[in-house]
């Protein structure tokens, strides 16, 4: 079966994480307010936050998959 | 000398001072062309009586997020029918933060000074390094310049800079769990 995470939850939060991200590098200074990086990071994050949400690469936790495997049956 | 131009002459006579007098921010500025002899300074003091200067020559200055900034700027030759703005450079977007012009200059003003508090609005601002852009044009010839004004304080201790932090690793947090692959329907 074919695994599927969470791409619309992945798209918002990825966005949000490259907005916030690229604000938290500014403040310190790694780049000036007219880097284009501002622009790129949530961009990147979206995209970012789609794709983890379609490949879905991380696994849930073994207590959760016996718990679902017995109520399964 | 009536205030709207005392302005606009002193924002012509000098980017940094335009700068200072737009976002109540003091500035130092790289002039990109100047062939008016634009220039200009500021001085900023801090609550705590901390002084911060700021030359039209210098690359960046850092400014406190309170206090009051004395500013003067002139030209040489006087330009007239002159205009100019001064904007906010936040990625590759460029954002409007004062113009002027255009004006005769009438009175051929070259100079002008004064004295501006810093808004409070500023105490809310993330630290950083904020590129301001300006220029000033006339029928003598003109100016342009950027400025780098840093603001100085820890994103640790305003709301805005930790709020900032909270929701980078919130946010991040959500992402991962958006990769966490849900239970398969049986």
């Amino acid at each position: 079966m074919r695994r599927r995470g969470r791409p619309v939850l992945g798209a918002i939060s990825g966005l949000f994480f490259g907005l916030f991200l690229g604000l938290t590098l500014f403040m310190f200074r790694l780049y000036q307010s007219d880097s284009p990086v501002l622009l790129i990071l949530p961009i990147v994050g979206l995209v970012l936050g789609i794709a983890l949400g379609l490949w879905a690469p991380l696994r849930r936790g073994p207590q959760q998959q016996v718990t679902e495997v017995v109520d399964s049956h | 000398m009536r205030m709207g131009m005392r302005w606009r002459v002193a924002a012509g006579g000098a980017v940094a001072a335009a700068a200072l007098v737009a976002s109540s921010s003091p500035a130092g500025a790289v002039f990109t062309t100047n062939t008016v002899g634009c220039s200009g300074s500021a001085v900023i003091t801090s609550p705590d009586g901390e002084t911060y200067e700021g030359d039209a020559r210098d690359v960046s200055v850092e400014v406190p997020r309170e206090g009051v900034a004395a500013w003067e700027g002139s030209i040489n030759p006087v330009t007239h029918n002159h205009f100019g703005e001064v904007n906010l450079a936040v990625g590759p977007l460029d954002v409007q933060l004062g113009k002027w012009g255009p004006s005769e200059n009438a009175d051929d003003e070259a100079s002008s000074s004064g004295t501006k508090e810093i808004p409070t609005i500023m105490q809310y601002a993330l630290p950083g390094e904020y590129v301001v852009s300006g220029f000033h044009q006339g029928d003598e010839g003109g100016c342009s310049g950027f400025v780098v004004v840093a603001v100085d304080v820890s994103p640790f201790s305003t709301p805005t800079g930790v709020g900032a932090l909270v929701f980078t690793v919130l946010s991040g947090a959500l992402m991962v769990g958006a990769g966490i692959a849900k239970a398969p329907k049986l």
